[in-house]
């Protein structure tokens, strides 16, 4: 308790400049031991917030600024999940011949992060591709482009972009730089900066499928009208990139998990977390799992009646979180209410260095 | 107002009045010459005797509060005994809606039905909401927002037109009207009139029209009434009215304190009725001049109400802890009306009427944050959850009657005109609303008796409107702005009587519909600037017959209507939310905006019955079927079906009154078109009312009390089912019940008269 006192002042701190270490002069010489946080991503998942556990940091971008993400190996190519950006495959081979998306599916890339899995995987240089550039806060289109990757190598990315109607075409030359990923925006056409140096997971809208597949449906399906829905939910993904890991402990871990109010699960309280009791031989025990969403969408339930509003945190559940440096924390999500008006999208976790 | 003359004379003709059932001698019966323009008249003394100075057989009309009026020919040296029936029914009660020269029950075009001061005392009524709920063909529907809303014949809220003492009063949030923002401490009677009275009250009379009619004070008379009153679900009103009458000047003061502790049918924190305090006050003055009535009225009401919300887990950023914190909303609303009315003779054959009042609304609300572990609470700090908005109405209207009111013979020739300007104003208002919507009204209508049975009543509005082309109303289909009504009654010995009328009614759409602005991050919720006026054609036709079986006076009455409205306005959701603006969340939960629908259409067949035994008990059965349809439900009509008994018993010995009000509220469907054109119904299931109370007065009649128990039957919340989107019954978004009542509660009523 008294440690969480402690860092209160902290965390105003980071409400007001959404980051205490601003303020630090140096390198911290010891690491955080815990804090209390709330990440402000807004009702409306505007904002993705990174967070490092060992200085007890936030960092806040918006979403819309990019929609892709190169790797800097020049290997794999991101989407910007947290707004719906997605990919479709044309048959035409010609950049210019693309003019439509017209009978395409469109691709997401998968919440575990697995960069061969991305909705990019297997890109080819000179091939035509189109870009769903995704929404805005308010659930506007932002339109599609088509693109094509003419020259990549490890430090540099060729693109060359237009309208679907061949308008407003250009070509950007994308040096990448020495973080894991370069983010680049279709819609400036320019490099955008929004990872910070250091982090350990971050809280961020996914684009998630609401029922069928389209592939299910075979002739009948319509994306986006009967089939591959897409909402965007809040999820925590983890640093598995820089080698973050999480094992997790849910006590409830075979009770089903539904929407509806009174189901067992979602009637279990922080009571019956382990959190106090966990240790660093649990995070082997238990065995750790260094996918993106380790963490993901699991401490979150909507329940019904869904226009309401109402979210369940599964706050007895535990995450042993190792971080980039090394050091294992354990941490739990408390609220997904909270800031200036109690509002969704701003979930408050808390976290303790584990020292045993 | 009867100015009479004793006239001393040598033939002493003596008239002994009696009431008919057990000869007890009626004082203050007055006997008056009917053919004759003088003044001349007699009143009967203790024994029911008046000594009358007449020199030839003269027709003598009989009249005697609360009984029947007789004419009877009367020859001079005669001796005679006149017994008068009681006028159990009320044929003989003014009314004052839809005529244009106060007249009686009996005698009105219209079939106007009344809901009097002890009704509204026997049922508890706190405000109106409470006093129209066991009535046929009326429904209310309330909102946790939006209060008491009122559903007649089957169309709702801003197609009734709301009065007081004739003076239109502005509607509220949501575009309709409260009834809870109304109150009974100091209503003589509620009138009704069904189908449109638009010649008469302009815009929105288009469904129906309810008539407050307020207290009035006799002159020379001094009286404090304080009345209390408490309902188990936490509710305590308190009021008090001083009356202070002079020769030609009376001035009545009234102050109430409503105060409503909330009620939650779930156990929740967001309760379906929300706690309340309304303050109200009133002053009075009425003064003749000459012939004439003047009164000014002044009505002001203050009404805090909280919309409490449900707490959920949230960090509390302000503490620093993690608590259960929820939206409270705190609304403010003042009403304002006042008026000035001056009514009477000009002459025995002019009648004027000139009502002039303003009904302005306003209400403001705060969106606050509370923690309820902490009981920390602040304000909002999204600017779109804090608002105020206003809605004013300004109402100058004339009418001028050339007849013999005197005699009620003869053809009454009518004019008039009526201005009504509205305003709105606030933050829920668009920037682009400009000004007000004004509208102004030349009227005429001309009764004509064609037999001594038979008489008509054609009737004719023009009307000029400021923001949108009247021509819309295309009178005879010749691009006309003009509105007709017609009135037909054939009326036999008070026994028999027919009713028939025919009216075009139509609204303006309202400001609000035009240029509402709700949006925030719940609400989109719009006006709509190309909305048409909305028509309607209404044709209604009532037959009453009287009748005595045994000691039974019995009416029975038998009617029915259908109408039709072009182009009803009404809150449609928006479905394509891609159409949206782009400021706006395409997955905001209520999108919504003003149209109109091409045709609505509705008839309902109403029987009501009205059986008065001279043993004290009153039955009052009735009856109705109401049927909706329109361009929405491809014309499939939607029945559902009522019906009520008011019972009532008056133990004269113990000066005792039971009273006993039931009504059944049958299955109500409510329908509209879906995106993929298929019909959403969605119904609200039925339910059974039963409220009974006993009066007692005690202490000389200084004190009169009332207990009894409301909603007996204890119904709460009515569940709802169907895949429909919108409807009567659904504004805001609600769940799958609607809340019809607070269940079972018991009340008492004590009224206290210090002359």
């Amino acid at each position: 308790m008294n440690m969480r006192n402690q860092f209160l002042p902290c965390l105003i701190a980071i409400t007001l400049l959404f980051s205490c270490g601003d303020d630090d002069t140096g390198p911290r010489k010891t690491i955080e031991l815990g804090a209390t946080l709330t990440a402000e991503m807004g009702a409306d998942l505007s904002n993705r917030v990174y967070i490092d556990l060992s200085t007890g940091t936030m960092s806040t971008v918006s979403v819309n600024t990019w929609e892709l993400a190169f790797e800097k190996n020049g290997n794999a190519i991101r989407t910007n999940t947290a707004k719906k950006v997605a990919v479709a495959t044309p048959s035409e081979t010609s950049f210019d011949d693309v003019t439509s998306d017209a009978g395409l599916v469109y691709a997401y890339d998968t919440e575990d992060g697995n960069l061969n899995t991305t909705a990019l995987a297997g890109w080819e240089t000179n091939r035509p591709y189109i870009i769903d550039l995704g929404v805005d806060e308010n659930g506007n289109a932002l339109g599609k482009k088509k693109i094509m990757i003419t020259t990549s190598s490890t430090t540099n990315v060729s693109i060359q972009t237009a309208d679907l109607d061949g308008t407003n075409a250009a070509t950007n030359n994308i040096s990448l730089d020495a973080g894991n990923f370069t983010y680049f925006s279709l819609i400036s056409e320019q490099k955008v900066t929004v990872e910070p140096g250091s982090w350990d997971f971050v809280l961020t809208g996914t684009s998630v499928r609401t029922g069928a597949p389209c592939v299910a449906l075979g002739g009948g399906a319509q994306p986006g009208i009967n089939c591959d829905i897409y909402r965007l939910a809040a999820s925590a993904l983890i640093n598995a990139y820089d080698g973050v890991q999480v094992a997790k402990d849910d006590p409830f871990h075979n009770l089903e998990q539904n929407d509806e109010p009174d189901s067992e699960k979602n009637q279990k309280t922080i009571a019956s977390s382990n959190f106090e009791k966990l240790g660093l031989t649990d995070f082997n025990t238990i065995g750790a799992s260094a996918n993106a969403n380790a963490i993901g969408r699991s401490w979150l339930q909507i329940l019904q009646p869904h226009r309401n509003g109402i979210y369940k945190v599964y706050d007895f559940i535990t995450y042993i979180v190792k971080d980039q440096d090394g050091n294992y924390y354990k941490l739990r999500f408390l609220a997904y209410k909270g800031g200036d008006n109690a509002e969704n999208g701003n979930p408050t976790f808390e976290y303790e260095l584990i020292t045993e | 107002m009867l100015n009479i003359t004793l006239l001393w004379g040598q033939h002493n003709t003596v008239v002994t009045v009696l009431a008919i059932h057990d000869d007890s001698p009626l004082i203050g019966t007055t006997l008056q010459p009917v053919e004759q323009s003088s003044t001349a008249g007699w009143v009967t003394n203790m024994e029911g005797k008046a000594y009358l100075n007449i020199t030839q057989p003269t027709l003598i009309r009989v009249s005697s509060i609360g009984y029947l009026t007789i004419e009877k020919l009367i020859s001079p040296g005669q001796s005679i005994k006149i017994k008068l029936e009681e006028d159990v029914l009320g044929l003989e009660e003014v009314v004052v809606t839809g005529s244009f020269v106060p007249t009686t029950s009996a005698r009105s075009l219209y079939a106007v039905k009344k809901l009097d001061a002890s009704i509204i005392e026997a049922r508890g009524s706190v405000n109106l909401g409470d006093a129209l709920q066991t009535q046929l063909n009326l429904k209310t529907i309330q909102d946790d927002v939006l209060g008491t809303r009122v559903v007649m014949q089957g169309i709702s809220g801003p197609n009734v037109k709301m009065l007081i003492d004739g003076v239109p009063l502005v509607n509220g949030a949501g575009g309709e009207f409260d009834l809870s923002q109304i109150n009974m401490n100091n209503v003589e009677r509620v009138e009704i009139v069904e189908g449109p009275l638009s010649v008469q009250y302009g815009t929105n009379a288009l469904a129906g029209t309810i008539n407050v009619i307020t207290k009035n004070y006799a002159a020379n008379e001094t009286s404090i009434n304080p009345n209390a009153y408490a309902e188990s679900v936490g509710q305590y009103n308190a009021d008090v009215v001083f009356a202070k009458g002079w020769k030609n000047l009376s001035v009545s003061l009234s102050a109430a304190r409503n105060q409503f502790d909330g009620f939650s049918s779930t156990g929740e924190r967001k309760e379906n009725w929300i706690p309340r305090t309304q303050y109200l006050g009133n002053v009075k003055v009425k003064t003749s001049f000459k012939s004439l009535n003047i009164t000014g009225s002044y009505d002001q009401m203050w009404q805090d109400g909280i919309s409490h919300g449900n707490a959920t887990s949230s960090f509390n950023n302000r503490t620093g802890r993690l608590s259960e914190v929820a939206n409270d909303n705190y609304f403010n609303t003042r009403r304002l009306n006042g008026s000035l009315i001056v009514d009477g003779k000009l002459s025995d054959k002019q009648y004027i009427h000139l009502v002039n009042g303003v009904s302005r609304f306003k209400q403001s609300s705060r969106k606050f944050i509370q923690d309820v572990i902490d009981d920390v609470r602040w304000l909002s700090t999204n600017i779109e959850d804090h608002d105020t908005t206003s809605f004013t109405t300004w109402t100058f209207r004339g009418t001028y009657v050339h007849g013999n009111t005197r005699e009620n013979k003869g053809a009454y020739i009518t004019a008039g005109y009526e201005a009504s300007i509205n305003t709105a104003s606030g933050g829920r208002i668009s920037a682009d609303a400009d000004g007000s919507v004004n509208e102004y009204g030349l009227f005429t209508a001309v009764e004509v008796p064609l037999s001594a049975k038979v008489k008509v009543q054609p009737a004719l509005r023009y009307i000029y409107s400021n923001s949108y082309d009247t021509k819309d109303i295309d009178f005879l289909g010749a691009d006309l702005p003009l509105l007709p009504s017609l009135n037909i009654m054939y009326s036999k010995d008070r026994k028999f009587d027919i009713r028939f009328s025919y009216g075009q009614g139509y609204r303006t759409p309202s400001v609000r519909e035009l240029f509402y602005e709700f949006i925030d991050a719940n609400h989109y919720i719009v006006g709509n600037r190309n909305l048409q006026p909305e028509v309607g054609h209404n044709l209604n036709a009532s037959a009453t017959w009287r009748t005595t079986i045994g000691k039974i006076t019995a009416a029975f009455t038998p009617s029915v209507f259908f109408s039709q409205i072009d182009n009803k306005i009404d809150l449609i959701q928006i479905l394509d939310r891609e159409t949206l603006p782009d400021e706006v969340p395409k997955n905001v939960p209520v999108a919504r905006v003003y149209d109109n629908i091409p045709n609505f259409k509705a008839y309902g067949i109403n029987l009501a019955g009205e059986l008065v035994a001279q043993n004290g008990i009153r039955l009052s059965p009735g009856f109705g079927l109401l049927a909706r349809s329109g361009s929405e439900a491809d014309d499939k009509f939607f029945r559902s079906y009522e019906a009520n008994m008011n019972a009532g018993y008056f133990l004269k010995q113990m000066d005792v009154k039971f009273n006993v009000f039931y009504k059944y509220n049958g299955r109500i469907s409510e329908f509209a078109r879906k995106q993929d054109g298929s019909i959403g119904v969605l119904t609200l299931e039925d339910y059974h009312t039963l409220d009974a109370s006993l009066s007692k007065t005690l202490f000389n009649g200084r004190l009169f009390t009332t207990i009894g128990a409301k909603n007996i039957f204890n119904v709460t919340d009515i569940s709802l089912t169907g895949d429909g989107s919108k409807g009567l019954v659904l504004q805001t978004g609600r769940e799958a019940f609607y809340p019809i009542s607070w269940g079972r509660t018991f009340f008492i009523k004590i009224n206290y008269t210090i002359q």
